[in-house]
Formats: C-alpha cells, structure tokens, sequence
C-alpha cells in the first residue's frame, strides 16, 4: 500500500446518552461507526452527506478535537492518539481546521495578529517574529497589514473567513479540515473563499478534507469524495467517477435532490424519501434500507462489506455484492 | 480611535453617566471627608437634638455630635466595606466559577455543591449568622459579606464560562494544544468579563444595603465610628422629636445604592453587544 499522508482505519466515535431512573442504563449515539479512508498528499477529499451523517464528528476526530472511541489515524504512518505530550503535538500541528462559522471561530477579544499567530504561540515556537509571519499570512489570504491591530467585529464574514484560513495556515500544515467553510457566507462570498482555498491548496501543495453538503462546491474543488451515511462510508471514489456515475443508492438520491435552475426540468420522481435514522438506535443490516428503492430481502439481515468495484471507487451495498 | 468610540458610548447611556456622577462624588466626599465635614464627628457640643440650624446644617443627634459631618465621615465606612468585601469575594468567587463551569464533571459537582449551599441562605441571614457567631466588628461585618457574596460571583462566573466554552475559537483553541489555564485566562475570561462587571457593580449596591443593616444591628463597625446604620438605629429612638437624625443617613443609604444601580444598569446597556447599535 502506499504511503498515505492521512489515513483513517476503522473509526468510531460514540457519544454516551444516559437514560432510564438514575441514569443507570447508557445508550451510544453512534455518530462515527466503522470510517475508513485516506488522504494523499497534495489532494483535496470532499466528504458530503446530510446533517447527522457524522461528516463534522469525523473532521473533528481528525483535528484531534473529539477523542474517537475506537479505530487509529494515521499521519505520515504515526498514530495520532497513540503518541504522548509533545511529540503528539508536533504531529497535531500539520493539521488545522477552519469552521463552518466564522462569527464564532474568532475570539471577539483578540486582535487578528494575534488570532493569526495563535497556534504557534501555543506551540511555544521560540525565536520567531510573530508580527513578521502575521504579516506575511494576512497578505497571503488577500488581506492587508493594516488590517491586523483591529478586532473581529470590524470584519465581514467573509474576511473573518479569510482570518480563519491564515490562522490555518499558520503553522504550515499538510492537512487542512475544511468543515463547511462556506455554507455560512453570501453566494458571492462564497466563490472567492473557494477560489482562495483552490488557490491556496495549488500554491502550497495542501490537502484538504473538505466537508460540505453542497455538491457544486464538492464538485469544484475535490479530486475525489467520500459519501457518508448515518455514521457510514457508504461510497468513495473519484470526484468525476462518483459524481456522473453513483453506485450507491443513496448517492443517487443525493444527487438527485440537487436543485436544477430549469423550472421545466423539474424532477417529478421522488427523491430521498424519509428521514435520516436515530444514530442512537439505527436501524439493522445496511443502514439506509428503510429508505432504499433497491431494497433486497438480504438488505435488512445483514450489513453490507466495502467493495471495490473499480480501482479506487468503494461501495457498501449488496447491489454490487457479486460483481 | 477605538478610546474615543468606546467613550462615546459610554455618554450616550445617561444611566450610566449618573451613577458614575453619584459614585464619585461619593468617593470624593470619603476621600475629603476631613476638609468637608465642619466638625469632628465625634466631638459632642452638649447641646443635644437641636435642629437644622446655619451652625449645624443637619442639626445634632442626641450625644450632641454634629448629624452632617457624622454622615461625611460615615460615607467611609460604607464605601470601605462594600469595595473591600465584594473585592474579596470576587477574588475567591471569580476562579471558583472559572474552574467549575471549565473542568466540569466532579469538580464542578463539588463547587456546585458549596456553592448551592451558601445560595439557600438569604444574603443578610447569612452575615448576621456570621458576625453573631464571630463577634460584632467591621472585619467580621466585611467577612460575612465576602462569604456571602462569593458564592453569588461564582455562580455568574460560572454559568458565563459555561456558554463561553462552546464557542469556536475556544474548541479551535483547545485543538492547537491550549492548556486549561491559557484557554481559561486569555478566552474564557476576556469574553466573560463584562457580565461580570455588571453583577460585581450590582453587587456594591447590596453590600451598601446589608452593611447599613448590620451597622443598624449594631454587628458592624462600633460606636463611636459615624456610619449610617448605626446612625439610623439611634435616630429611631427619636423619630418624633429629632426626625432629622434618621432621615439623613436614610437618604444617604438610598443615593449610595441608587449610584451602583445605576452604573450596573448602565454598563449593562453598554457593554452588552445585543443592546448596543451598530
């Protein structure tokens, strides 16, 4: 196999619920159950599916934000919640994070060259001029020097994002988690931060996990994407080969329910019936059978293996089972 | 640039303006009580009770001291008091709220617990219970309203800390590898303070209520140190025949927690993003 930059085996994150008198019984909300994947350098992963699936949970394992329950990632081969103290952090600051909200994500207290350098003041990099590599990193996500003594409140969203990204990149990561970096700006907005981000990802040679629930977006900046599904990978592949050709069920469904600009061509068919399952209680076999419209009798017994169908496109579903 | 906008909304609250006004000259009126007051508020001049008069502007009391320049000194007592114990208890209260509502689980559980405890008393059944059991003196008055306020400053703290901590830049914090005491100190504190403020000014304005009222008791500071509880307590002997002696000191105790009320008011107008106009 060959070596990946990121690589996630087997990974589980469950939340406890307590329930029942006195709390006495526990229940797992199940939010990750089984992920798997890897990220090679220098490539962007889209990971799409709808709000519940775990797609935020899992970048946030990966940021080292959620401890996992079970399962290992691997950075350059080294497992990140096996290594202690400060070796661990070293391995931790090739990856960043940008959130979906940048309202919330800066500190309204802070000034931006100080928000900016944040994560190698943590580190306790020594010997280094913050105010000379703030400088450098504002101008770098299309801001100015002049911006740096102010606050966050004197921002739009748009540039507050941009402050994200250069805090992002602050401590030259490998890895950037993207979790839903635009869904919360102006349509307009949106296309520069994604514009930046590609161009960022060229220059710099970055990967991404780019987490999002639009397909456009997905489709624009991702080389390959990976479909969740209540806590499930349930399709990887090549952006083109996913995207134009869906194997599983469900990532026909999805890609159906994307709005086409064409009030003629409004589908009639109807598109992903139903609600996501209760990840505290999903229900048995292959998780998305309620929903399925190739549902099979084996569908409900029995939860399907990963295949792969065509080199690097993986399915979980029985459709494919024999082939 | 950013002083002269801040100062500008500072003038816009009038709430604010007059309770700064009142406080100040209050601590001014403590601060030169000596230059102010016509005479020794100890001195007697053997002419008890007499009326306001051009030579006693607020009349005598009934050892014959002079009403107005016992009501000059007696500020100090008041303003002493309610900064220092509430000074005291937000030095203890601040950073048990803080490591509560941070750390969680057992810990908060414990402080919670305390907490809820010294709550279920009432503020001024609490000090009296305190300065009874300890001895009636102004330590013990200012120690009783430090233990009663602590637990009311913590649970402030608290509650901040706790929806403090769900935001972002504190999760992203915590993902760079932040410490508990960084995330605490240079996060956590700096976007709860101003709720803080507000309640620690409010504060003052009860501590003035509860230490007039220990004074009234006389589990405060004792005779013959002027301070308006006590001065109330002795002019309720003669409310038909010298009202004057209770009056006063009663309008002083009203102006004194009306200026906290109102600087709290208003810095809560102020400091609060959701009230202020963008």
């Amino acid at each position: 196999m060959a070596s990946h930059l990121v690589r996630v085996d087997n990974l589980k994150v469950y939340y406890e619920k307590k329930t029942g008198l006195l709390s006495l019984s526990k229940k797992y909300i199940k939010a990750v159950d089984g992920v798997s994947f890897y990220i090679n350098k220098g490539e962007v992963l889209g990971l799409v599916g709808e709000s519940g699936s775990g797609k935020t949970t899992v970048g946030k394992a990966l940021a080292g934000i959620i401890h996992p329950t079970s399962g290992h990632i691997y950075i350059e081969d080294k497992d990140l919640y096996a290594l202690k103290g400060e070796e661990q952090r070293r391995v931790k600051m090739k990856i960043q994070i940008i959130f979906q909200n940048p309202f919330s994500s800066l500190d309204p207290r802070m000034r931006i060259k100080d928000i900016i350098v944040e994560p190698l003041r943590i580190m306790g990099t020594k010997d280094i001029d913050y105010d000379a590599i703030a400088k450098e990193l504002i101008e770098k996500v299309g801001l100015s020097i002049h911006h740096l003594n102010r606050y966050p409140h004197q921002f739009s969203g748009g540039q507050r994002q941009r402050i994200a990204i250069a805090r992002a990149l602050s401590t030259n990561p490998d890895l950037i988690i993207a979790d839903e970096p635009t869904s919360a700006l102006d349509v307009s907005i949106q296309a520069q931060i994604l514009n930046l981000m590609w161009d960022l990802q060229k220059e710099l040679n970055l990967s991404y996990l780019f987490i999002s629930h639009d397909m456009g977006v997905i489709r624009y900046i991702s080389n390959r994407v990976a479909v969740m599904y209540a806590g499930k990978l349930v399709e990887v592949g090549d952006t083109k080969t996913v995207l134009e050709s869906p194997l599983h069920p469900y990532t026909q469904s999805l890609l159906k329910a994307v709005p086409i600009p064409d009030p003629k061509k409004a589908r009639r068919e109807r598109i992903v019936v139903g609600e996501p399952p209760d990840p505290a209680n999903p229900p048995p076999g292959c998780r998305f059978h309620p929903r399925c419209p190739h549902k099979m009798d084996i569908c409900n017994r029995m939860e399907p293996e990963e295949i792969e169908v065509n080199s690097g496109h993986r399915i979980m579903c029985f459709l494919y089972q024999e082939k | 640039m950013i002083k002269r906008e801040h100062l500008e909304i500072l003038m816009e609250s009038k709430l604010l303006i007059t309770g700064l006004a009142i406080l100040v000259s209050l601590i001014l009126i403590a601060i030169f009580a000596g230059y102010i007051a016509p005479y020794d508020p100890i001195a007697q001049d053997f002419r008890p009770k007499q009326p306001p008069s051009s030579e006693h502007l607020l009349g005598t009391d009934e050892l014959g001291r002079d009403v107005f320049s016992r009501l000059i000194y007696g500020s100090r007592i008041t303003l002493y008091v309610s900064f220092l114990s509430i000074g005291v208890a937000t030095l203890f209260g601040l950073p048990m709220g803080l490591i509560a509502g941070y750390y969680g689980g057992a810990v908060d559980k414990a402080i919670s617990f305390i907490i809820d405890i010294l709550l279920s008393f009432p503020a001024i059944i609490l000090t009296i219970l305190i300065t009874a059991m300890l001895g009636p003196n102004l330590t013990n008055a200012m120690l009783s309203i430090s233990v009663a306020f602590t637990p009311r400053i913590a649970r402030i703290v608290r509650g901040q800390v706790l929806s403090v901590k769900e935001e972002d830049y504190v999760v992203a914090s915590k993902a760079m590898g932040g410490k508990g005491w960084y995330i605490m100190l240079r996060h956590i504190l700096p976007n709860s303070i101003a709720p803080l403020l507000v309640q620690v000014t409010l504060a003052l304005g009860s501590a003035v209520i509860i230490e007039s009222s220990l004074a009234f008791l006389g589990l405060s500071a004792q005779p013959p140190t002027p301070s308006w509880g006590d001065m109330i307590n002795r002019g309720r002997r003669y409310i038909y025949t010298a009202p004057w002696m209770l009056t006063a000191p009663g309008i002083m105790i009203t102006i004194a927690v009306l200026g906290f009320n109102l600087l709290g008011d208003g810095l809560r107008d102020v400091l609060d993003p959701r009230l202020r106009r963008v």
